[in-house]
């Protein structure tokens, strides 16, 4: 079983790194963008964060963490990775193990928030390799001085390409760079938006594209409740005509799907997860959300619950 | 008895274990399934909307002025004729209750978590007295030997047939599990002959008037109202926490409590103010009359002062209806295995750190989700989760030492 300082060490070690927690190259968060010609310092970015690009990548490392917590290996002062390798189970090896496919269809989902923004009018630029994922792990762990240090890179590289308004697309970053951002950076002056607030519903979404489809939905609980947008995912449903089966906790009384605790208690995480899918898959088989980490854990589970989940960047168009 | 704090891979040993518990996890779910429908009932009412408002400003002005407040109630309750103790630890309280109780006696309790808290069942037990739990779901985890799985409810994780198999040990014959009024009315039979002969009652506080030191209590079951006037001694044992303004201040609290507790309409408030008395014979006021004959009232500090000073303050606004564990994913696959060794869950880990130690919560805080599913439904707002994030960032930051 691992305890909390081999979890710690780990990710503060790929963040020495690569300067995000899973230890990804630049170059897995930038791929997306290639061929969009996207257009350079227009003063309202996208920010990406990283997170969707990082599912599959999520997914390996805390499958690898799983089996690391059931092996009789691991306890204070070992570190992660050392241990992982220790049962033949290297985390480098598993991310080479992930194919074109596995990391296309997060990659899309991130090309889908460019259209749907620029069918609403909005043109945004992208910072490529100067993006730097925001840290939120970190302080989700309580680790406030690597939080800190990259809130203030994050957003010295903001200065550095005259950002003045920024387009976030999941709630995690979100909460970071609106939330606490302010809280951590003396003089924070960027205007700070979710795409859910931005995306014209009428604009950007076909009347219609979705009729006849039935899914239940599943918000996200920093979405609905940190930034109290429950309401907007559902004006892209509804214009789309997509039918919504409500889960017994949904809006801001939804229940959290287990991710945020996804590395320091994989297990614990687990079964959260499946009770939460459960529950939605007595409503439909199909359940739509708004974020990577809830998109990351579901997924994990989805031949265990037999649930089907897909981000709400999926299914409008 | 000093309890040493869990090390971090002892509690998660512990939380991994606990998912394996099926009659735990069917009791957690099938209570957490309840309380959403009866919290349907509340949340859009509109007197329960306004007693929100009311009780929170009543609450943040309470932990302003908590010193002044607990103070003022024990001048008003000794000037009413009913001793009243101040408690700064756990020990000191046990031996005020002790010695007001004596040995070789049949004592009543109603649920309190304060008791809970101090560990007074047991202590007494040690003393050679006969003690019994007159809520039946604090009966049911006494029988078990158990600490309370939730602060209304502290039988939530013994689903139904767990019940019928604990009352089959201790009342020697078979209940149907579905047969839910007969395991009740076992109770009832077995509580009646306790309640009669017991020369102590001890009872809680769900808050207290500084005013005139009246105590308020909300409850379903009336095991209240026969522990505090049948027995000729009635303890009332509570937080230093609990104490509000005035009289109406203390019904409001204590009436939201119950309404978040999951009661729709509490059955029963009561409102005491003293042992029973009698002003029939010529305006003069007699004691004892039908009820109890004495009452004492301890007001238990273990940590509270001291927790004003550190963010930790926001807690003590708590009115301890349990609506945030209720709703709360880890508590809904771990149960009270994610608590300390009295308060479980959400504001539990937070209470756990007022009355135990920063450090007794510091290994629990790693599997709080931060999912704020606890802060949305909060009747006063309590920034539950943000301060479980402290204290979890202060072990962090104390672990990596930076």
């Amino acid at each position: 079983m691992l305890d909390r300082k081999d979890v710690f060490n780990t990710l503060i070690d790929n963040w020495k790194k690569t300067t995000n927690p899973v230890g990804l190259k630049a170059a897995e968060f930038t791929a997306w963008s290639e061929g969009l010609n996207l257009p350079a310092d227009t003063g309202t970015i996208i920010y990406t964060g990283g997170l969707y690009q990082m599912v599959p990548f999520i997914n390996a490392f805390v499958a690898g963490l799983d089996r690391l917590e059931s092996s009789s290996v691991g306890g204070a002062g070992f570190r992660v990775f050392r241990a992982l390798s220790s049962i033949g189970l290297d985390v480098s090896s598993a991310y080479a193990a992930l194919t074109a496919g596995d990391k296309k269809r997060f990659n899309q989902i991130v090309v889908n928030v460019v259209s749907l923004l620029k069918r609403s009018g909005v043109e945004v630029s992208y910072l490529g390799v100067d993006e730097l994922y925001s840290g939120i792990l970190f302080h989700d762990m309580g680790i406030d001085w690597v939080f800190e240090e990259q809130a203030r890179e994050v957003y010295s590289r903001f200065k550095k390409h005259g950002v003045r308004k920024v387009i976030t697309m999941d709630p995690h970053s979100t909460v970071a760079l609106k939330l606490l951002y302010p809280e951590i950076i003396q003089g924070y002056d960027l205007d700070v938006h979710h795409y859910l607030e931005v995306v014209d519903a009428a604009a950007a979404v076909t009347k219609d594209s979705l009729k006849g489809q039935k899914f239940t939905i599943h918000d996200p609980c920093l979405l609905a409740r940190k930034l109290g947008l429950w309401k907007n995912s559902r004006a892209l449903l509804a214009q789309a005509g997509a039918e919504i089966a409500e889960p017994v906790r949904s809006r801001n009384f939804t229940f959290c799907c287990g991710g945020p605790i996804e590395n320091i208690a994989p297990k614990v995480s687990n079964d959260i997860t499946i009770k939460r899918a459960a529950e939605l898959k007595q409503m439909a088989d199909t359940a739509i959300l708004a974020c990577p980490i809830c998109l990351a854990n579901f997924t994990r589970v989805e031949a265990k619950t037999g649930l089907r989940t897909l981000d709400i960047l999926e299914v409008v168009r | 008895m000093i309890i040493l704090p869990k090390s971090f891979l002892d509690v998660k040993k512990e939380m991994y274990e606990a998912l394996g518990d099926k009659p735990m996890r069917t009791g957690i779910a099938r209570g957490m399934d309840s309380f959403v429908k009866s919290y349907d009932k509340v949340k859009d009412r509109s007197d329960v909307v306004q007693l929100r408002t009311e009780v929170k400003s009543i609450k943040d002005e309470d932990v302003k002025r908590m010193e002044e407040l607990y103070r003022q109630a024990m001048e008003a309750l000794q000037a009413n004729g009913v001793p009243s103790y101040y408690a700064n630890t756990k020990q000191d309280a046990l031996d005020i209750v002790s010695k007001l109780v004596g040995a070789g006696k049949v004592v009543v309790k109603s649920k309190s978590m304060v008791s809970e808290e101090i560990g007074l069942r047991h202590y007494l037990q040690e003393r050679g007295n006969e003690v019994w739990e007159t809520d039946l779901g604090e009966l049911i985890i006494q029988f078990r030997g158990e600490k309370p799985a939730h602060m209304i409810s502290p039988a939530l994780h013994v689903p139904r047939e767990a019940v019928a198999e604990i009352f089959k040990e201790k009342f020697g014959r078979t209940f149907d599990p579905n047969d839910l009024p007969a395991m009740v009315a076992a109770a009832r039979e077995f509580l009646r002959t306790k309640l009669l002969n017991a020369q102590v009652g001890i009872t809680g506080i769900n808050a207290i008037s500084a005013a005139d030191g009246t105590i308020v209590t909300v409850e379903n079951e009336a095991n209240v109202r026969l522990t505090s006037s049948l027995p000729p001694m009635n303890i009332v044992v509570g937080g230093i926490e609990k104490v509000v303004p005035s009289t109406l201040d203390a019904v409001k609290t204590a009436l939201l409590q119950g309404y978040y507790g999951g009661s729709p309409i509490p059955t029963y408030v009561n409102l005491s103010a003293g042992p029973s008395g009698t002003r029939d014979i010529e305006k003069t006021m007699v004691r004892p009359a039908q009820g109890s004959k004495e009452m004492h009232v301890v007001l238990v500090n273990n940590g509270r002062l001291e927790a004003l000073k550190t963010p930790l303050w926001d807690a003590l606004r708590c009115i301890r209806c349990g609506a945030c564990q209720l709703v709360c994913p880890t508590y809904s696959v771990d149960g009270p295995t994610w608590g300390g060794p009295t308060y479980t869950a959400a504001v539990g880990l937070l209470w756990t750190a007022i009355t135990e130690g920063r450090e007794a919560a510091d290994p629990l805080t790693y599997f709080c989700l931060e999912c704020d599913a606890c802060n949305e439904i909060c009747p006063v707002q309590i920034n539950i989760s943000g301060n479980i994030r402290w204290i979890k960032k202060e072990a962090t930051t104390e672990l990596l030492n930076k």
